[in-house]
Parts: structure tokens; sequence; C-alpha cells
């Protein structure tokens, strides 16, 4: 018989109240509140021409005026930088998955997806531009090239960071390489993929916003983010300059919480690894 | 007074001289008469011919003349010349027409003082084995251009760039040179000897000859120096035109300054065949020359509600009497 | 002249495995300089003897000879240890920490190779997988995975050709042996207490009928009172069906409770082997007896260093 020691342990999954997932809002709404107060206060006492600093409601004026132009903006940059995203995951995940099986092909490699790392996007579009055209999967190539190296990295770090426990346990029971690889190392890496996500996708609307002020919209019906924000630059407007920067913010924060929500509720029994 | 007065009155004496030193205009100091001032121009673009009355005019020493050191900052792919002007970084700037009457519509009060190219020289460069003669002939090709710019917006308006791909522009002719397809946005004064002598055959396409005409080669100040400091706006208009007069006459000296401040790609031949065309902007139908840089308020007035129709601007957000000034370059020899 | 003795002995023990395979059809585990090999010599009576000894799940005994486990240059872990897992019994490994008794378990368990010397199991024929069963120190549960689905994992990796719903079944049969709860079968590892977690351990060692299971002090991170509850429990099932057991642990108490055999180790070495004659069935009224404590102090001496 079980001792009386051995009753359930509350459950970690117990979901937090509505009211407290409600209640986490309020300090940030303050905290806003308070950089949209200070903001306001340098603009007034410093006396900032609009061409430098905005005050807050001429940015948010600006947003409104603009916002059909904005939403069209975050439309045509979020699909790319989705698109851009997408693959890099596929992509990144498959050559994680080669480079964790054989040392080989991680000796050489490794260098390569360093460089990915390092190189500078401003170099690299201009020839991608020459090769790929003014096209929308130029924007979605500079998107994947920029978001492809956090997703490598993690991946190749979760299908190594095994347990050795967990390894002889399978090598006790005569796994082959590709059962170890489907039940316990792809597993175990879902955990770094997410977390690999979720610094790639912040990446990829940056790399589509950039893209941009090299493809232009290549080829959409409207002007991407990065469009929209030369083109305001060059004008001088700050205001709807600074609200397509809250916009793309926004879209990043969309992406994110989009990855977050799917690794808390769709893969949330791969999180967790005690 | 104790040690908590003493505390509290240092940090408020340090956060005054805070306040004090953030204020705007700080590039011009104040010296007296005699002593030299140190002075900024912001220019829009790289180092071309279109700024040539400046470099002109520091070369034959006629800002020294006057009293001034003159920094001359070359601009590039996009320069915030509002800004720099507005926030006092730079006193003077060359910019376009157009371009003022946006800034000053953005909040920016920015004011033209002289415009040296009395035509404008904006125009749609192709190659000439494109076919593409006219303006119709740009159907289907891809066009360089800066997002943003009025002669842009014109365009569009006036349906020249229906089914033309329109794609930022990075300030090299290397595209077009390589590919037949492609147009690139240009003054035609700069961008065609260039293309030229990297063995390109080109032909331009005028916009002005759409109707697009403002003023080019502006030089411009904020509001707030014309106000305060009057004499030096002034002698610097007059340095500047006579700057410019010897420009549109005998090039050599400035071409030379110009060159050596140009780190894009400018070539010696390609300002020189500049340099010379220009005169024909700068001085339209042999306009005399004690004539160079007016400026009329028919024009101004004509522009600002030409950008008003086409939605560049919103009506009754600019005064076109606003936008220049023409009390100095009016009484300039 | 140490490496030269050292080559002498890699060939005899060669030799030695070669003349015995031949002579007797066992399985062997062996190495020359240092690579290991697996030879199987049979005939064909003793071929299709064995596979119908496999069939009923006979026990297997464990043999080492001269086994030497050395890592890099440093003193060996193994240093030399020749003894006998006798087939169905009982057998504890007590020692300091260090002595190597983990190192021996895993070498037993084929996760570690040997440095010299033989390890034997019998009966003969080609090992199977899921013969030698492993019981880790902490549940090593996949965290993603419900504890049936746990406890089903050997069986999806092929270990035997049962299907999905035999498997199930014989899973969930394993974890109502181990006093699980029908609704804990669901949940995921880290919603299970310790206990219940090693319960999950157990079941799955178990799940595959296996004919030595080895335990690497299992219920270290326990209590006492859940030790002893556990340790009872895994005696039962044995006593089911009895399987080879090694179970390493720290606690002489447990050793004299669960075995039929104590060896004492230290330093590598098996420096004493007690036989266990404690009564059958091994209850409290047991572990209360004169016996157990004479027992207890022998063994614990022997760990001291006093030799009774």
């Amino acid at each position: 018989m079980m001792s009386s020691q051995e009753h359930d342990r509350r459950s970690a999954t117990h979901g937090k109240s509505l009211q407290a997932k409600l209640f986490a809002f309020i300090p940030v709404l303050i905290f806003t509140a308070a950089v949209v107060v200070a903001w306001q206060l340098v603009v007034n006492v410093f006396e900032l021409p609009p061409i430098l600093l905005p005050s807050p409601a001429q940015v948010l004026e600006a947003g409104i005026q603009e916002a059909s132009v904005l939403a069209s903006g975050a439309w045509v940059t979020g699909t790319a930088a989705v698109c851009g995203f997408a693959m890099s995951v596929l992509l990144g995940t498959l050559i994680a998955a080669l480079m964790s099986q054989s040392k080989l092909l991680r000796l050489a490699l490794y260098p390569y997806v360093i460089l990915l790392q390092t190189v500078p996007i401003v170099a690299i579009a201009p020839l991608l531009v020459i090769w790929s055209g003014y096209e929308f999967r130029t924007v979605v190539l500079v998107t994947l090239i920029i978001s492809l190296f956090p997703i490598i990295n993690s991946v190749t770090e979760g299908l190594m960071a095994i347990p050795q426990d967990r390894i002889d346990l399978f090598r006790l029971y005569g796994a082959s390489k590709r059962q170890t690889l489907w039940r316990l190392r792809i597993p175990t890496a879902v955990r770094y993929l997410m977390l690999g996500c979720k610094t790639s996708c912040g990446l990829a609307v940056i790399g589509a916003i950039v893209a941009e002020f090299f493809v232009g919209n290549g080829g959409a019906n409207y002007a991407g983010l990065g469009t929209l924000m030369t083109g305001w630059q060059t004008l001088g407007r700050t205001a709807p300059l600074i609200a397509a920067l809250f916009t793309s913010t926004m879209l990043g924060i969309a992406m994110f919480a989009t990855v977050h929500m799917l690794s808390s509720t769709v893969l949330s029994r791969w999180m967790n690894h005690d | 007074m104790n040690m908590n007065s003493r505390i509290l009155l240092s940090v408020l004496w340090l956060a005054g001289m805070f306040f004090v030193g953030c204020s705007p205009s700080k590039s011009v100091s104040k010296t007296g008469d005699g002593a030299i001032e140190p002075v900024s121009v912001q220019l829009n673009w790289y180092a071309e011919a279109e700024h040539g009355g400046v470099y002109q005019a520091k070369v034959d020493g006629r800002y020294t003349d006057a009293g001034f050191d003159v920094e001359i900052r070359p601009g590039g792919r996009a320069t915030p010349v509002a800004a720099e002007v507005v926030m006092g970084r730079a006193d003077f700037a060359i910019t376009n027409a157009d371009d003022v009457v946006l800034f000053r519509a953005a909040g920016s009060d920015v004011v033209a003082l002289m415009a040296a190219m009395q035509d404008n020289p904006r125009c749609i460069m192709v190659r000439e084995d494109s076919g593409a003669t006219t303006w119709e002939g740009l159907k289907g090709m891809t066009l360089q251009r800066q997002e943003g710019q009025g002669f842009v917006e014109f365009l569009r308006a006036k349906g020249t760039l229906a089914g033309v791909q329109e794609v930022p522009y990075h300030g090299s002719v290397s595209n077009l040179v390589s590919d037949p397809k492609i147009a690139v946005q240009a003054y035609s004064f700069a961008e065609p000897f260039l293309a030229e002598e990297a063995g390109a055959n080109v032909r331009t396409l005028m916009v002005s000859d759409l109707g697009w005409n403002p003023y080019s080669s502006v030089l411009v100040t904020r509001g707030e120096l014309i106000r305060t400091k009057p004499e030096l706006v002034a002698k610097f208009v007059e340095a500047t035109k006579k700057g410019w007069q010897k420009y549109v006459t005998e090039p050599a000296a400035g071409n030379e300054a110009i060159l050596a401040a140009n780190q894009h790609g400018m070539t010696a031949g390609a300002l020189e065949f500049g340099s010379t065309a220009l005169v024909e902007l700068a001085r339209p139908d042999e306009m005399p020359i004690e004539e160079v840089g007016k400026m009329t308020s028919e024009r101004w007035k004509s522009l600002v509600d030409q950008m008003v129709e086409m939605k560049l601007i919103k009506p009754d957000t600019v005064k076109f009497e606003e936008c220049f000034t023409d009390q100095f370059i009016s009484s300039s020899p | 002249m140490a490496r030269v003795t050292k080559y002498c002995g890699r060939i005899a023990g060669a030799v030695k495995s070669t003349l015995s395979s031949a002579h007797n059809g066992r399985r062997n585990q062996g190495t020359i300089c240092g690579k290991s090999y697996s030879r199987i010599c049979l005939n064909a009576e003793r071929a299709v003897k064995s596979i119908v000894e496999r069939k009923q799940n006979e026990a297997s005994s464990l043999r080492c000879d001269n086994l030497v486990v050395r890592f890099g240059d440093s003193a060996p872990a193994i240093d030399g240890i020749s003894c006998e897992f006798p087939a169905g019994q009982v057998t504890s490994l007590v020692g300091p920490s260090g002595c190597g008794k983990t190192t021996l378990l895993r070498a037993l368990a084929g996760l570690q190779s040997p440095s010299f010397g033989l390890i034997t199991v019998d009966p003969s024929a080609q090992p199977q997988r899921g013969e030698v069963a492993f019981v880790f120190q902490q549940p090593t549960l996949l965290p993603w995975r419900t504890a049936l689905d746990n406890v089903r994992l050997p069986l999806q990796l092929g270990v035997d050709s049962s299907t999905n719903e035999e498997a199930t079944v014989r899973a969930k049969d394993e974890l109502r042996a181990m006093e699980l709860k029908e609704d804990a079968m669901h949940r995921y590892p880290r919603e299970l207490s310790g206990g219940m977690r090693m319960r999950v351990s157990l079941a799955r060692a178990l799940v595959t009928r296996p004919s030595v299971l080895l335990l690497d002090e299992p219920f270290a991170a326990l209590d006492d009172m859940l030790r002893v509850t556990l340790g009872e429990l895994l005696l039962r099932r044995w006593a089911d069906r009895p399987f080879t057991m090694v179970l390493v642990t720290h606690n002489i108490g447990e050793a004299a409770m669960l075995s039929h055999q104590v060896l004492v180790m230290r330093e590598g070495k098996v420096t004493q082997s007690f036989d266990n004659e404690l009564p059958w069935p091994r209850d409290e009224a047991v572990r209360t007896s004169a016996e157990f404590g004479a027992f207890y102090r022998k063994i614990s001496d022997s760990l001291r260093g006093t030799i009774r």
C-alpha cells in the first residue's frame, strides 16, 4: 500500500485563475502610462521640435491618420516575416538534426553557421537583390538568413544535451539510431527549439523590415513597414515614423505571443523537463 | 546653509546647466565682430555639381573674407537635412524647394534663402537600348527611386509610373549599367555622365517637362537664425551667391574641391561635363549673372498649390510666403 | 615489462575465451586490446535448447572473470573482480562511495566496456533486447510521456514483437503490480511524487520480463518507510517469477533484507562475500530478529575493515 506521504502532489499544471491573469497586466499598464507621461514632459520641457521627437499625442494622431496604410504595411511585412521565420524553423531544424548525427558534419558546418550570425546583412542584401531580384522571395530570403542562427544553435544543443541516463536507457533496450532520434532526441529538443523560436521571431520582423530597405515592396501592392519608414524619414515626418515603429514592435510581439501560446498549449508536455 | 541645502542647490544648479546645455542653438558661438565664426552647411546628397557654388565659395576664400570658417558636410542616401538644421547641428543646408515645403508641413521651421538652380534637374535616366524613348516607354521597367521624394509622388499622381516596378535607390548607377530594364532617378547634370563613363549610353526624361519644376540647389536655414542673426545670414548668402556666380563661369577649382569631398564614385570627367550642363538650369534663357539665386513668390505659390493638389500636403498647412525669404538674395550684388 | 605482462594477460584472456566458447557454447563478452566483441559459438542442439529456455524467461547467471575497468590513466575503477551472481538470486553490492559499485553494475549491463577481463551471461544464445533491465538512481522517466507510456517504452522500442494493445495491457499490469492507481497512470512524471516515479521506473524495468535486473541505489532518494515498502514490493515481484537481481545499495539493512548474497566492495575490489542465511520470507519478524542484527553487524564490520 502506498504510504500516506505519497499522496498526489499538487499538479504543476493548475492554471492560474482568470482574475490572477488579468491582474498581471496592471503593472505593465501603469508603467506604460508613466512612460507616456514622461515622454510628454520631455517634449514640453525641452521644447523639442516635432521632427526630432513628436509628443505622444502627435504620434497617436499620425497613427490614426495612417492607420490603413500602417495596417497594410504590417500585413506585407508580417507575411514576409512569417514566411521567412517558418522557413528558418524548417531549415534550421533539418540542419541541426544533420549536425547532431555526425561529428564530421558538425565540424564542417559549424563555422558557416557562425558566419550566418556575423555576416552583416547590409552587405548581403544588395547581393541577394542582384541574384534574386526585387521580389517577395528576396525579402523572405533575407529574413530567413537573419532568423536562422538561433534556431540551428538551440536545436543542435537540444539534440545533444541529453541526460546520460536516458541515452543509456535507450541503449539498453537496443534502440536504433532512428528510434533514439525520434523518441528521445527530438522530444528533448522541442523545448530548445521553442527557445530559439522566441529569439528568431523578433529577428524575423527586423529582417523583413531591413530587407524592405533594399528590396522595396518586392512586388506587393502595398508598401511594407520598411518602405513606409524610409519614406517618412525622407519626408521628415517623425510622428508617423514612430507610429510605424510601434506597429513593427506589435508585429514582433504578436509573433512572439503566438510562439509562446503554442509552447504552453499544444507543445506543453515537451516543454517541462523537470 | 546646512549640508542638505547645499546639496539641493548644487543639484538644482547642475540640472539648470543641463537644461541650458540642451537648448538647440549650439553651433554658432557668440563671438564679437572680427572673430572667425564656425559655420556648417549640410548637403542633401554626396558632394556633386549641384553643390558647386558652396565649394567654389569656400575655395575662393569668400567665406573666410566674410569671417566664416565653413564646414561643408556631404550627405548621402538618407540625410535628415531638416533635422540637422532645426536641431542646430548645421546652420545652413542645400535642398530642393519641394523638400522645404514638406519640411514646413511637418512642423520644421526651415526657410529658403536663395535658389541656385532655377530649373529642376530631376530626370529619369534610362539606357538607350532599353527602348524607352518617351515616358510611356517606362512601362514594364524597374525604377530605382527614393521613397518619399516629391517628384515620385508627382509622377505617380500623373500615372506615369503605372506598370513600373518601384524599388529603392541606393545612390549608384551600377545596376543600370548592367541591366537595361533598370531606370534610375537622376540629376540631369550628374548621373548620366557617370553612366556614360561606366560605358552605358543613356537618355534622360526630364520631370520638368511634365510640369514639375521646383527650385533646386536651394540654400536654407532655420527661421530662428534669420531672426536672431540676420547679418550673419546676409553675409553668408552673399558669399554663397558669389560662389555660384563663379561656378557657372569657371568651375575648375570648385570641381577639384568637390572631387576631394566625394567618396562615392564621382569622376573628374563627369564633373566637368556636369558643371557645364548645369549652367542651362542655373541661368535659363541666358538670365543675367546678377540674378543667380533669385526666387519669386509666384513660383513658390504655384509649387505649394501643386503639392496640395497632389495631396502631398494638406491644404492650409503651409503658407507659401513663409517658405522663403528673398530679403537677402535681392539685396546682394 | 609491465606492458608485456599486460599483453600476455590479454592474449591469455582471449585464448581462454576462445577455448571456453568452443567447448561450452556460452555467449561471451570479452575484450582484446580494449575493443569489445561478441562471439557466438553454438552447436545446433544447444541453439534449439537455448531458444526454448529463453522462451521460458529463465533467469540467467552472471559471472565476472578478472574484470578491470579503467578510465584514462588513473587508478582503475574496477581492479580485478571475479565473482558470480547466481541465476535467479538476489545479490547486494555494498560499499563506500567511489568503490566502483555503479561502474560494476554498468559493466554488467553492457553500458561500460571492460578494459580487461570477461563478463559471462549464462545460458547461451544471442541475448535479446530487454534481457537485462536497469533501474537508475533517478527514475529517468521521459517527461513528455505519461507514466503508462513510459512503461510501454521498452516494448515500443521493439524489445519483443508485441502489438500496441498488448503493450498497453502489459504496462498496466506492471503498474498495478507496483500499486499505482489507475488515474496516476495517465499523469506526467512532474505530476507524480518521487515514490510514484520510482514505482513507474520499476514497472518499466519489469515490463520486458527480464532475466537480469540491475538496480543502482534505486531507493536512495526516498524516505525510510517508502524504502521498506518498495523493497518488499520488489521482492514480491521477484518471488512471482524469479530473475537474477543485483542491487547496489548504501543501506546495509536493505542489503540484508532483500538478498541471498552480499558482496562488500572497496576500491574496485570485492573484499568479502557473505551468504545470507536469514530465513524466507523476509518479513517484519526477520527484521527484528537477532540473526538479522548479527548479520547486519557482520556486514558493517566488513565495511569498516574489521574481518571476523
